[in-house]
């Protein structure tokens, strides 16, 4: 008897301390939340709210439902800017996608000057944004004391128009935002290579495995998450981009690097028609919704 | 030379690899590519220094030269001056170490929670989180700001405190995705094994999770360097006292009235001081002590 | 259990500082906003003034606290704040939201109409009437700049108007052997004879004969003065009041042929072709071009900034094209955010510092000051732009306070000053930026693609326009 109730009493005295040990829990986590709140939904629920209204300076003045939206999806530039900004996705995926692997992948091969070659590949990433588009604007300047035009003149090639260029405009921003952001996307995947279990690699040696077949087979299996990871947050992060065309081209020329943020920001900033601005940043929402559910896909099918 | 590969422990070429020709050339070839990289990370930072000291003729000369015609330290001196990179230098690093708790402290213990702990409801939270993950900075700049300027219930403007900035940076959820995916990864017979050992939760936090996250730690402390040192919105939106402004403050509102080879002194003198930062922690940053995890 | 207390401690300490920052042990309350401080002194702030002493500002640093240190005496209880801001589009609304805008700063007519419509500006009518600017302006010809549904909102910096006009590299000139027996630069007389100009100083020279700006919506700011002359207009309102934009007329084609023939006829442009007006002053300064479009206070921009020097500089009116000559006509005009009060307080400001419509002894000795300091900065002084004021004395006496520090000859700017037949013009009434934006984009068409048709471009830029601006005008 007396055994029997002591254990009935553990357990009630246990699921009580798991009760407090729960809120406790959420007592950690309670930071986060409040910033989740604070800094995410907060402004998101705000700015879809705004897009609904027409405003007067921030405040909101009169309810006019979708006119907003209307207004901006109906603009003439809207399918362009819309397929710039998918643009400059696609490019980041050509150009911003490989060096940063392929860099780690190096770095964590080679044995001579490796911290060397850690500190110089990383060093562009302690630029500060801004300082990296002023000095990527004159490498790119169509003037003939432009960099690339001095070393075109050099090998006796007639000056570029480098940015000026329609077609080349976008490229060679993702160029600049590569160079400025591959470092930090190295560096996660210097350290996801580096928990690596080299019993792997030995037992795949023994099992006569090459190079390559390991690097395939061991490697980039590993890093998958990853880079799925680092896939979609460059997708997001490169579909809302607007402060490098902003001060390299100010979206020209004729509009060939305008995107959905840079309009968006300079609707709410230049134009001061925070309500249209808002409806398009919500529209973008919307967009980057399916990028979401993309992510949620792929991760369920690698997990599989 | 070579006993330094016959030494190599880690990476895909293994020393018994290495005594095969063909990889011999490869292993040589990677080199050679990261003396590339290396080159082509480099040659903007010297193109800013080099130009950056060219007179305004020089500088738009029909016939331009790579390098200038006279190096001139006072140039240097006098454009750290009007951005005023000591003083600059230090808010940057008052907004970095904010930041930096918000993110690896805050975020390290919602990820460790989150991850390992598992409260009831944190697996709807973190899903909830990735779906935030999404949102666009354009729909949330404004609104955001007009919560700073005007807090709701008890109306305080929060503009020329570190709050807005700091805050912001707990609730940075990719690196509590960071933060959870590699605390996942760590082996449950670690904790287990702990466990038998008589560790409490607080002996296992402190013996076994916080020294093996080192890695992860160092990785996102310079996301948060380079985060706040990229961060001008913030600063521009918020900091509105000039003796608060940062280092991509001070080189926005500088800039404004510069020259263009003063404005590419400038983006390279901004870079000095977070260069020195950086090779003076690059060892514990990118040094060679990440070899930690699976294995033990 | 010590797991549990370390939880705790831990989530006490973060709920703690978290709840203690924001329930205000930093911040400052929001909504007083009658702009006085504990100690009941009124405060205003100004604009464009310098915070921090520094060498290049020392003169003007050293004016200011002057200034301030008399105003204080002058009005007991009131405080005078230095604010570096100017207007800058990137934040003013938020600064506006915040209550963070200085009592008095500057901005361009451009920007008026929506921050009036925005609720940003107060109406000063009643403290025009009392300091009696009413008088001596010219409401009838500038209205505009300032005033909306007969109130004012504004007040012109300085009393100066800025008109747009052709300035020139006199030095190039000399080398291309384009002066006349004065001296003086052989101005082009119409936009055709500019072109052919342009020509000889780039074969004679090899530098730009014109530089001209493309983006940042000054490209179709600067393109408006010609469409003007080639005979085009802009927009106009129908009987229902809907906006309608006209400017894809053959006029207007006519006007962005001529820009395309400059770059594929004539081949006179810089090599940048996507420029601000920034890239145009800097040519100009450096010897790189001979001519840009501007106003004369620009000019004072590119001194401080590109080295401009005063002597090597002339300036003519517009030249003609088939319709006339035309110059757009603005100003910087002050605009006012304070309570009637703080508002009060910045027109005394104003008065004392001799930008007010009296002439008192104070007044000229601030004017010379201010004179010394512009030419020891290299600016233009000795040349006044187009008068605001009907007030020939006050004219007059700031003339001659200005003579002694003359950076100029008279007659490098003896045509531009008197504008003999030159119509000026105000921008058009509605979406102006953005009427420059889509104008940028024509000219950055035709400059970048040879075969591009002007008629064809202009007339989507227009139909682009009307659908994305004017028809959804609220």
């Amino acid at each position: 008897m007396k055994t029997k109730s002591n254990v009935k009493c553990r357990k009630i005295g246990s699921k009580l301390a798991g009760l407090k040990n729960e809120t406790l829990m959420w007592l950690l986590l309670l930071p986060t939340v409040f910033t989740l709140i604070l800094c995410h939904w907060n402004p998101i629920f705000r700015g879809m709210l705004t897009s609904l209204f027409q405003t007067r300076g921030f405040k909101l003045v009169e309810f006019v439902g979708l006119l907003n939206f209307k207004n901006v999806l109906t603009d003439t530039m809207f399918l362009q800017t819309l397929s710039n900004t998918f643009q400059y996705v696609f490019w980041s995926l050509v150009i911003g996608v490989i060096p940063p692997l392929a860099i780690a992948i190096a770095v964590n091969e080679v044995v001579h000057f490796k911290q060397g070659f850690k500190v110089l590949t990383y060093l562009p990433a302690v630029a500060p944004a801004l300082a990296a588009s002023i000095i990527w604007m004159n490498i790119f300047s169509p003037s003939s004391g432009g960099m690339l035009n001095i070393f075109l003149n050099w090998i006796g090639l007639p000056a570029s128009k480098w940015l000026l260029n329609e077609n080349l405009t976008i490229p060679l921003i993702v160029i600049s935002m590569t160079w400025k952001g591959y470092g930090a996307t190295m560096l996660l995947y210097l350290s996801s290579l580096q928990s690596v279990s080299q019993d792997l690699h030995e037992a795949a040696v023994i099992d006569g495995a090459g190079v390559w077949k390991r690097l395939f087979k061991i490697t980039i299996p590993h890093l998958g998450p990853t880079m799925l990871l680092m896939l979609v947050n460059q997708i997001i992060g490169v579909f809302q981009i607007f402060d490098q065309p902003l001060v390299m081209t100010d979206g020209g020329p004729n509009n060939a690097s305008l995107t959905l943020g840079l309009t968006s920001y300079k609707m709410a900033f230049s134009y001061m028609q925070v309500d249209r601005s808002m409806a398009l940043g919500t529209v973008s929402f919307f967009i980057l919704l399916i990028a979401t559910l993309f992510y949620f896909w792929m991760q369920k099918k690698l997990e599989d | 030379m070579n006993r330094r590969i016959e030494r190599k422990k880690e990476g895909l070429i293994t020393s018994s690899d290495y005594k095969r020709l063909s990889v011999k050339i490869s292993y040589w070839l990677i080199v050679l590519f990261l003396v590339l990289c290396s080159l082509i990370a480099l040659l903007p930072i010297v193109w800013a220094f080099l130009s950056g000291f060219k007179e305004l003729n020089e500088y738009y000369s029909v016939n331009p030269t790579l390098l200038p015609q006279k190096i001139s330290w006072d140039k240097l001196v006098d454009v750290s001056t009007k951005l005023k990179i000591g003083k600059s230098f230090i808010n940057s690093m008052i907004l970095f170490f904010g930041c930096w708790v918000g993110e690896v402290i805050v975020g390290g213990i919602a990820g460790y929670t989150i991850s390992r702990l598992q409260p009831k409801g944190s697996k709807l939270l973190f899903t909830l989180m990735l779906w935030t993950m999404m949102m666009p900075h354009t729909l949330t700049m404004v609104p955001m700001f007009m919560t700073w300027t005007d807090f709701p219930l008890i109306h305080i403007n929060y503009q020329n405190t570190w709050i807005p900035l700091w805050t912001g940076s707990m609730a940075n959820i990719f690196n509590i995705l960071l933060f959870k995916n590699f605390f996942d990864g760590i082996p449950k017979s670690y904790i287990e094994a702990a466990k038998i050992d008589g560790c409490s939760n607080i002996g296992i936090f402190a013996k076994i999770i916080v020294p093996l996250s080192v890695p992860i730690i160092s990785t996102i402390t310079v996301f948060v360097f380079n985060g706040t040192w990229n961060n001008f919105m913030g600063p521009f939106l918020y900091l509105k006292d000039p003796n608060m402004a940062t280092v991509a403050l001070r080189l926005y509102n500088t800039t404004q009235g510069f020259t263009e080879p003063e404005q590419m002194l400038a983006a390279f003198v901004v870079m000095i001081p977070s260069v020195i930062v950086f090779m003076i922690c690059s060892k514990q940053i990118l040094g060679n002590n990440m070899n930690v995890g699976v294995k033990g | 259990m010590m797991k549990n207390k370390f939880k705790g401690i831990v989530s006490t300490v973060l709920t703690a500082v978290i709840a203690c920052s924001l329930a205000g042990c930093v911040g400052t309350k929001v909504g007083q906003g009658d702009g006085r401080d504990g100690d009941g002194n009124l405060h205003i702030s100004i604009g464009g003034t310098p915070t921090e002493k520094t060498e290049e500002n020392a003169k003007t640093y050293d004016l200011f606290m002057k200034n301030k240190a008399d105003f204080e005496s002058a009005n007991p209880g009131v405080i005078v704040d230095a604010d570096n801001w100017s207007f800058d589009l990137k934040n003013y609304m938020t600064k506006a939201e915040a209550g963070d805008l200085p009592t008095m700063y500057h901005t361009s007519p451009t920007e008026v109409n929506n921050i009036v419509e925005n609720g940003y500006a107060a109406d000063i009518t009643e403290l025009v009437k009392k300091y009696g600017y009413d008088k001596m302006l010219n409401d009838e010809k500038y209205g505009k700049l300032y005033m909306r549904d007969g109130k004012y909102y504004g007040l012109i910096k300085d009393g100066t108007l800025y008109d747009m006009g052709i300035a020139y590299n006199v030095d190039l000139f000399r080398q291309a052997g384009l002066l006349d027996e004065n001296g003086v630069p052989k101005f082009p007389q119409t936009w055709e004879e500019l072109a052919e100009t342009a020509k000889i100083i780039k074969e004679k020279t090899g530098k730009a004969g014109f530089a001209i700006a493309t983006k940042n919506n000054q490209g179709g700011w600067h393109f408006m003065n010609i469409m003007w002359s080639y005979g085009a207009d802009f927009m106009e309102q129908d009987k229902n009041g809907k906006w309608k934009a006209t400017f894809a007329s053959e006029e207007g084609v006519k006007a962005l042929q001529y820009i395309k023939d400059l770059k594929w006829k004539y081949d006179v442009l810089q090599d940048e072709l996507l420029a601000d007006i920034q890239v145009g002053g800097r040519m100009l300064s450096t010897g790189d071009a001979a001519m840009i479009i501007t106003q004369r206070s620009m000019l004072d921009t590119y001194a401080e900034k590109f080295g401009l020097k005063a002597n090597n500089v002339a300036m003519s009116k517009m030249p003609a094209g088939p319709a006339g000559r035309f110059a757009q006509v603005g100003a910087n005009v002050y605009m006012f955010s304070g309570t009637e009060e703080q508002n009060e307080m910045c027109f005394k400001w104003l008065d004392m510092l001799g930008q007010g419509p009296n002439v008192t002894d104070a007044t000229k000795e601030q004017w010379a000051k201010n004179y010394e300091i512009k030419a020891g900065k290299g600016h233009i002084v000795g040349v006044r732009g187009a008068n605001l004021w009907l007030n020939d004395e006050r004219v007059k006496a700031e003339m001659e306070a200005m003579e002694p520090y003359r950076t100029v000859e008279d007659k490098f700017f003896a045509d531009y000053v008197n504008g003999e037949g030159v119509e000026y013009k105000f921008e058009p009434e509605r979406c102006v930026q953005q009427l420059y934006a889509a104008l940028d984009n024509a000219i950055q068409t035709v400059l970048l693609d040879e075969n591009a048709d002007c008629k064809d471009v202009l007339e989507k830029t227009q139909a682009d326009f009307q659908v994305n601006f004017l028809d959804k005008e609220v």
